[in-house]
């Protein structure tokens, strides 16, 4: 009988201690209603009044008890899943596991990482569901401002079920690290290109002039062309051969280091999108894409 | 029954209009039959209005608020004044009108808001103003079980099954806070007899204080229950359930009637060694309360004249509860009689009964009360419920002499002049003589037709002393003849009984429910404080209540359907636990598979995972196939 006692006490212990509440407006009602019942009894002393009071009440407490049994036996499962990136919004997976052999109800999971900028606040945030069976897939957009390793954010299970007059929490935590990417920003790499020739090959045949544009180096123009009067030309020339592998300098890429990882990020990601080898040269080691993958690459960075 | 099953079973939730009305309906249903016939006409128009109107604004709407106000003058105009909306019953019934207006007029409207929502509720809690009945007790608590099996649908929008398993499941976890509070809740109360609900429930007694004889002699057989009695141990014997209504002094001929003098009051006596016993009186809008022959005291606001007959000041238009002490002894307590009591217990007219006075001229006086009896017996007199022959001008001698045939009234008027004549002060007592086959344990229903008189002799040094005349009559006796005539009706006893079982409980339910007072209250927790034994009953009870609400919310669990992904890999996940694989609660599938598969290194769990995540996440039904196969070789 005291194994049993100290079980059940246990249990409901841990309940009340993993599952928070607050009161909603619909708990002023209802005291509202409960005061006029009261009342009413009070006024003509009729037990069916007290009765309804009573139940009106007992409904109410015990709502709560059946609201955090609701909440109780959910947990998540980090899915990781997808890259990263600073100061952009992160979409992240869960997998909810109910644990109870009922389902769920009226739950709504929101996402506790930092917040949105409002330029990027959308709903996806958070994530209503009507019941949860045993396994539910949960998607949700959090943001980090900063690269590097970071907590898995927590999620809030919220639900007002059964009764509305108080709403009922559970955190859950993941125990699980991400690593957040640098955000990708600055030259793109077409344009580094063209500011640094060197890196597609040799100057070989002149093929023509053509109209300048505002990004072609000074030893480019076509001087005799503006000479004449006409419109400024550049010279256009056909290379040799375009080098196989680009090679990006770590301290020749931006002003500070954060500047510079973002940078190195962004053409680290071009150049997988393009499909193009690259070696990067950080102050104390060389990363070359074909001996490391490109995640490895990135988590270097992100954790420089 | 199909449909039942469907909608029990469907997950088809009704959306908030719907669940709306259900609750409307049932919370409407008692004030249709309070409210005027002319605001139920307009309830009606609305219905069918809200059926078959698409939709209903501007000045549709505002001619139905029109309509609604003619109907609620039309409802009011008789007993409206502004002096009577002191009355709370004038009140409310105004209250309830405006609000059926209200919720006509923004349901028409088809849009919903909170006061909408909140109505049926409000609805509810105003009927309790005019119903404080087991019936209502009842009726309440179903609807706000509906209520929460209406309001939880349409939270869980799940099948309706779900929806009531999961009221059940709070309902019966509330059920033992709800029992404690009622036992222990403070019964404070405003008592103010302008307020609650009154008369509807009048019924006649069979009883009106005056004792008629003559041919408009009125016997009254109905079967309505005219007071409930319980008794604190066990119903007394037959001959001592006589219930004191009026005393008649007076032979008017045609009726016997009270004597026009002012009965002294009595003051209250010792209860010691008295007949313990709680009455539930209907209103009969007269004043006597009845109490067992014969009377130690008399409630509050009451008075217990000298001839043991307890009127109320006012008459009684409302349920009255009593508690009653009676001393059952067939003598009175009077031991001297006044002079003028004397004498109009004495009076007869022997030129109107001459055939009577000549039979007793032979009476030898100083015999008594024994030789009376004998001359009354002598007379051979039937008992009968259908007289026949007895004249309004000589009712006496045409019973006497005539059929000889009558009922008590005519049994009691003869033998008390009789006894007159014999020098004999004598008079009729009217009331009930109520039927042991009316009792259940120790409780007693006391009905119309129980209504009785009998005569009470004043003999010297004695008192006055009952005399139950009918036992004189020749052949049955009137107890036979009563309950023949019980059995008779009562064609089934089984029926009998399960009626006398059902009005047993709900008067244990009346008096320990709805009657539950401050008192009961007190006198309750003294018991338990007093008695350890009761007090481990009501802790056993309260246990069991407890464990019996996690028992049903236990069972009321609903299964959850498997995915036939996950029973596909049943057979694997029996495999993998003989070689010491067990999938932990906090792991998913995937992730449990993905573990075995780095244990076990057997490549083809690599497969059988995709497989179960294209089964599982894209509902293929082709990869459960293939990998029901794929496991059936592992």
């Amino acid at each position: 009988m005291r194994p049993l006692v100290n079980s059940f006490l246990t249990h409901f212990i841990s309940i009340n201690k993993s599952v928070s509440s607050r009161a909603t407006k619909y708990l002023g009602l209802l005291v509202i209603i409960m005061i006029a019942l009261f009342l009413e009894a009070y006024m003509h002393n009729f037990n069916i009044v007290y009765i309804t009071l009573f139940i009106v009440f007992s409904l109410a407490v015990s709502g709560c008890y059946f609201g955090r049994k609701n909440l109780y036996h959910l947990s998540l499962l980090a899915l990781p899943e997808g890259r990263i990136f600073a100061t952009k919004p992160a979409p992240l997976k869960w997998r909810i596991i109910n644990h109870a052999s009922n389902p769920a109800y009226d739950i709504t999971c929101t996402v506790r990482g930092e917040d949105l900028p409002s330029e990027s606040k959308n709903d996806e945030s958070s994530q209503t569901f009507k019941s949860i069976e045993q396994d539910t897939l949960l998607t949700l957009s959090s943001y980090f401002k900063q690269r590097g390793k970071a907590d898995w954010p927590k999620v809030t299970f919220e639900s007002r079920f059964p009764l509305l007059h108080v709403k009922f929490f559970k955190v859950e935590n993941t125990e699980r690290k991400l690593i957040i990417y640098p955000e990708p920003k600055g030259l793109s790499l077409e344009q580094y290109l063209k500011e640094q020739p060197s890196n597609y090959g040799e100057r070989s045949d002149f093929e023509g002039i053509r109209r300048y544009d505002s990004s072609d180096i000074p030893s480019l123009i076509h001087w005799p062309s503006l000479a004449k009067g006409g419109d400024m030309m550049s010279r256009n020339f056909s290379y040799t051969a375009q080098l196989k592998t680009l090679h990006f300098d770590f301290l020749s890429c931006g002003e500070n280091d954060e500047a510079r990882l973002s940078q190195l990020c962004l053409w680290i990601l071009e150049c997988e999108k393009q499909g193009r080898d690259f070696t990067l040269v950080m102050p104390h080691e060389i990363y070359n894409s074909k001996k490391e993958t490109i995640d490895a690459i990135l988590q270097k960075l992100s954790t420089f | 029954m199909r449909f039942y099953k469907n909608l029990a079973l469907s997950s088809i939730t009704p959306n908030q209009q719907q669940l709306l009305d259900i609750a409307l309906v049932l919370a409407i249903l008692p004030h249709l039959f309070i409210v005027k016939p002319v605001m139920i006409l307009y309830l009606f128009i609305s219905l069918l209005f809200l059926i078959f109107a698409k939709e209903i604004k501007g000045k549709h709407l505002f001619l139905f608020g029109l309509f609604g106000t003619l109907a609620l003058a039309l409802s009011f105009y008789e007993t409206f004044t502004f002096v009577g909306l002191k009355r709370l019953n004038i009140f409310v019934s105004l209250v309830i009108s405006l609000l059926f207006i209200a919720v006509v007029l923004q349901r028409l409207s088809k849009q919903i808001n909170f006061y909408l929502l909140f109505s049926p509720g409000l609805f509810l809690a105003l009927s309790y103003f005019f119903y404080n009945t087991i019936m209502m007790l009842f009726y309440a608590i179903t609807v706000l079980f509906i209520f929460l099996v209406l309001l939880l649908w349409y939270r869980m929008q799940s099948p309706l099954i779900d929806a009531f398993k999961m009221a059940v499941s709070l309902f019966s976890f509330s059920l033992p806070v709800i029992i404690f509070l009622f036992l222990v809740f403070p019964r404070i109360s405003f008592e103010t007899k302008d307020f609650g609900f009154r008369g509807s429930d009048t019924i006649r007694t069979g009883h009106d204080g005056l004792m008629h004889i003559g041919g408009d002699a009125l016997l009254v057989p109905s079967k309505r229950v005219v007071m409930e009695v319980s008794f604190d141990e066990g119903v007394p014997p037959s001959n001592q359930l006589y219930f004191r209504g009026s005393v008649l002094y007076e032979d008017k001929t045609s009726h016997w009637a009270p004597a026009k003098y002012t009965a002294r009051s009595l003051i209250n006596s010792s209860t010691e060694d008295a007949t313990a016993y709680q009455v539930t009186l209907y209103p009969h809008h007269k004043k006597w309360i009845y109490f067992l022959d014969y009377p130690l005291q008399s409630p509050k606001e009451a008075n217990r004249d000298s001839d043991y007959i307890v009127t109320s000041q006012k008459p009684i238009t409302e349920t009255m509860r009593y508690d009653g002490y009676s001393k059952l002894e067939k003598t009175l307590p009077v031991r001297e009689l006044t002079a003028l009591k004397k004498d109009i217990s004495l009076l007869y007219d022997a030129s109107r009964d001459d055939q009577l006075y000549t039979y007793m001229k032979d009476f030898d006086s100083q015999k008594g009360l024994d030789e009376l009896i004998k001359y009354f017996k002598a007379l051979k007199l039937s008992y009968s419920l259908q007289p026949l022959g007895i004249n309004p001008k000589d009712p006496l001698d045409s019973f006497i002499f005539g059929n000889r045939e009558g009922y008590c009234v005519h049994f009691a008027s003869t033998f008390a002049t009789m006894a007159r004549m014999a020098g004999i002060p004598s008079r009729i007592v009217t009331g009930f003589k109520a039927n042991p086959l009316n009792s259940y344990e120790n409780y007693l229903i006391v009905k119309e037709e129980d209504a009785h008189a009998w005569v009470e002799v004043y003999l010297e040094g004695i008192g006055w002393q009952r005399i139950e005349t009918t036992q004189y009559a020749v052949g049955k006796s009137v107890q036979q003849v009563t309950e023949t005539t019980v059995e008779e009706e009562v064609q089934n006893p089984i029926f009998h009984r399960i009626n006398l079982t059902y009005m047993y409980m709900r008067y244990t339910l009346q008096s320990w429910v709805l009657d539950y007072t401050r008192s009961k209250q007190m006198q309750l927790l003294h018991t338990i404080l007093e008695d350890v034994t009761l007090l481990f009953k009501f802790i056993v009870f309260f246990i069991t209540l407890g464990v019996i609400a996690y028992l049903l919310r236990e069972l009321n669990h609903h299964k959850r359907t498997v995915h036939p992904a996950l029973k596909a890999l049943s057979p694997l996940l029996k495999k993998l636990k003989k070689e010491g694989l067990v999938k932990k609660d906090s792991e998913t599938m995937e992730h449990f598979l993905n573990r075995s598969l780095e244990t076990s290194k057997d490549s083809r769990l690599l497969q059988v995972i995709q497989l179960y995540n294209e089964a599982h996440y894209g509902d293929k039904e082709s990869s459960i196939a293939t990998l029901k196969a794929l496991i059936k070789h592992f």
